[in-house]
Parts: structure tokens; sequence; C-alpha cells
């Protein structure tokens, strides 16, 4: 690691709420490229995550193994407390690995090779706000698509190939600029622990590109379901329990950590007594947006 | 293992502090306990057999040994998988 006064910093614009700093011996042009589209959210919390960058062997020797991440070259640890790691082995053999220093505040990303695409860098800051915001018990992350109404935020969860980034397309279509997404594919959702649930836009996007910065009381969770297209667009309701196994399933919680475990699943309980949830079940065309928009107002869900 | 109540349900959710082995069948995320599986979950708080179990089963829900038999076999099955059990051969 390099001497302070050798360090360079690098602050990066909030995500749901909290900024990163970046700190290195070496320029990251590759970061700062990589927040070129992404504003940030209004800040929301003083104590930004910290990044320290350092170049050297990312040897995972004193790591034990826990699971084997959504991409064939990740995988998860844990060091001797217990706290996580994430080691990248790529496939021409560079590693890197990132360790916790303090659970949720800052982090070590070591380089065996340093890399600059922007791309790349989505990826690792991402996971660092993936562990760093439910050790702070601020927040999860959410495999959503999600959008305001009137201010107030709608949750659309599912797996990949759910139809996430397809519904984000079609609202984009149907109303333009009349309705803010805020993501199509990773929001953010924050609990106090007491009071309401918020919903985050996130610059990490899917493919229809939606990465807003703004927020929102969750006012509603909507799953979206492909449907045949000889059927009406339709929204039905969930029960709780169907619903928080859904949601089960598409929250990064933290498996690893018994308390984090335990927050995020209240978090989940809130979500649920907080708003309802529906299944909204269509085949894309112009208009579906726009038809769940109107079965959500039928609904009051939203206001 | 967190147990909570989600939704009005209860929820085992084993903490993971290893890899996931063949035998797993991948991550169990979570196990959903109805009233008989709680009441099991509670009495497992002490080494029981299966057949202390079910005879539970059969005095408190009335079941027939044959099910309730099979109800202890598929639960301690799924905290198996989950690894939130020890069971040893009777």
């Amino acid at each position: 690691m390099a001497r302070a006064e050798d360090s360079l910093e690098l602050v990066c614009p909030p995500i749901a709420g909290v900024a990163m700093v970046h700190r290195s011996s070496r320029a990251l042009p590759g970061i700062a490229e990589s927040m070129r589209l992404w504003s940030g959210s209004r800040p929301d919390d003083d104590d930004p995550i910290v990044l320290n960058h350092v170049g050297g062997a990312a040897s995972p020797d004193d790591l034990s193994p826990l699971a084997r991440g959504p991409y064939p070259l990740l995988h998860y640890m844990l060091d001797g407390r217990g706290q996580p790691a994430v080691l990248s082995a790529g496939a021409v053999g560079e590693r890197h690995l990132l360790r916790t220093v303090r659970a949720g505040r800052e982090y070590e990303l070591l380089h065996e090779r340093w890399r600059d695409d922007a791309g790349w860098w989505w990826h690792w800051q991402r996971g660092v706000y993936m562990l760093a915001l439910p050790a702070r018990r601020r927040g999860v992350l959410v495999h959503a698509c999600a959008f305001l109404r009137d201010g107030r935020a709608v949750l659309c969860p599912g797996a990949s190939g759910a139809g996430k980034s397809t519904l984000a397309r079609q609202l984009r279509e149907d109303f333009g600029s009349e309705l803010v997404l805020l993501t199509d594919d990773r929001a953010v959702v924050t609990w106090d622990g007491a009071g309401a649930l918020r919903a985050w836009g996130t610059p990490w996007n899917s493919s229809a590109g939606v990465a807003e910065a703004g927020d929102g009381v969750v006012a509603a969770i909507v799953f979206p379901s492909r449907g045949s297209a000889s059927r009406a667009a339709r929204l039905t309701p969930l029960g709780a329990g169907e619903a928080s196994r859904r949601l089960m399933r598409t929250i990064a919680i933290p498996f690893w950590d018994h308390g984090g475990t335990d927050w995020a699943l209240g978090l989940i309980d809130a979500t649920l007594a907080a708003c309802t949830a529906w299944e909204f079940t269509y085949s894309p065309h112009a208009g579906a947006g726009r038809d769940l928009v109107a079965a959500l107002g039928a609904t009051s869900t939203t206001g | 293992m967190v147990r909570r109540h989600v939704a009005g349900e209860t929820l085992l959710v084993p903490i993971r502090t290893g890899p996931a082995e063949p035998a797993d069948g991948g991550h169990t995320m979570f196990i959903v306990l109805n009233e008989t599986a709680e009441a099991l979950w509670e009495l497992l708080a002490e080494a029981h057999s299966a057949d202390e179990l079910a005879q539970h089963l059969i005095v408190q829900y009335e079941v027939t040994p044959s099910q309730a038999r099979a109800d202890v076999e598929a639960f301690l099955s799924e905290l198996r998988a989950a690894r939130l059990v020890d069971v040893e051969e009777e």
C-alpha cells in the first residue's frame, strides 16, 4: 500500500445516498469513465464507503471458500473474522481480490494487473455496495426494474430473463419523460429499521440502459411475468408468503452474516407489510406499460 | 441459522460458512416452516429420534403413524440438505 501522502483520492457521486472514495497510488481513469453517465443520487449518508486499491499478488491463501458467484470466475470467500472477500480469477490468469477492512465502511481491492476499462469497474463498484449496504444496515441490492409514479416507487423484481429490461423499455416507449424510470436491472432498497422503505436507481443498468439517480418511497411490488400475446395484460395480487419467497430470490442477502441476514429478512417483512405485491403478466407490446400503470392506479396502490 | 417471521410465515435461513457441496443440490436459501414443522424444529433444540418426533405428531395432530413418519422424514431430509441438523443413524 502506498504511503498516505502518495495516495490519490477520487470521490465518486453517491449511489443510494452513499458516496465512494477510491484511494490509490496510481491514477484510476477507468473509474472516472465508469461514472461519467452517473450524476449521483442525493446524498443521504455522510460516511462514504472507502475502497483502497493496492497492487500486488491477490493471494487467497488465508480465505475459506464460501460460494461460487453468478460469474464462472468469481468466488465468494470468508476471512478469519468471518468477513466476506471476493476473488475474481480472470480467464487469462490475472486475479483481483476484494477484502473487507471494516465491514460496511472500508474495503481493499488487490490488483495483480491494473485494468482501466469502465465495464470492469461497474462490476467491482456494484460488488462493494452489495457487501457494504447490508453490513451498515442501510439497504440491499435488488435485482429489479423500478420507476417512480407520482413520486412514489414501484419495484419490479425478477431474476435474469424475467422481463425487467423489456418492461423498462415498454414503459419508456409508452410514457417517454412522463414517467421517471430508475433502473432496468438493479435497484437499492433502503430501510432505517422502522420507517419507510425507499427504492433508489443505480448506475448498474442492463440492456435497456436505464440508470437514473432518483428515489422514492416503495409503494408497490410488481413481479413481471411473460404472458401469451393472445391474452390481455393482467395484474393479479400475490399472497404475502409467495411474494416473500420471490423477493428472497432477488435480494442480495448476506448469507454469511447472522445479523445481516436477520436484518435483511426484516426488510422483506417490512416491505410486504407496507405495500401490496402483484404479478404483472404481459407480452411486450405498445401500451403494456400503460396497462400496468393504469391497473396500479385502479388499485389505488400508488395513490 | 436465522429463524424469523416474514410476511406471516416462519422462515429458517441457513448461514453459510462453507462451500455448497454437490450433495446439497445447490445452496438452500430458506425453509418455510408450517405449524407442525415449527413444532418439530422446537423439539430439535434437543436430540430426538425420528420415532420420537413422529410420536409427537401423532399425539398433537392426530395423524396416522405412517403419515407422521413420512412427514418427519421429509422434514429431516430438508434440514439435512440445508445442513441444519446432524442426523445419526438409528
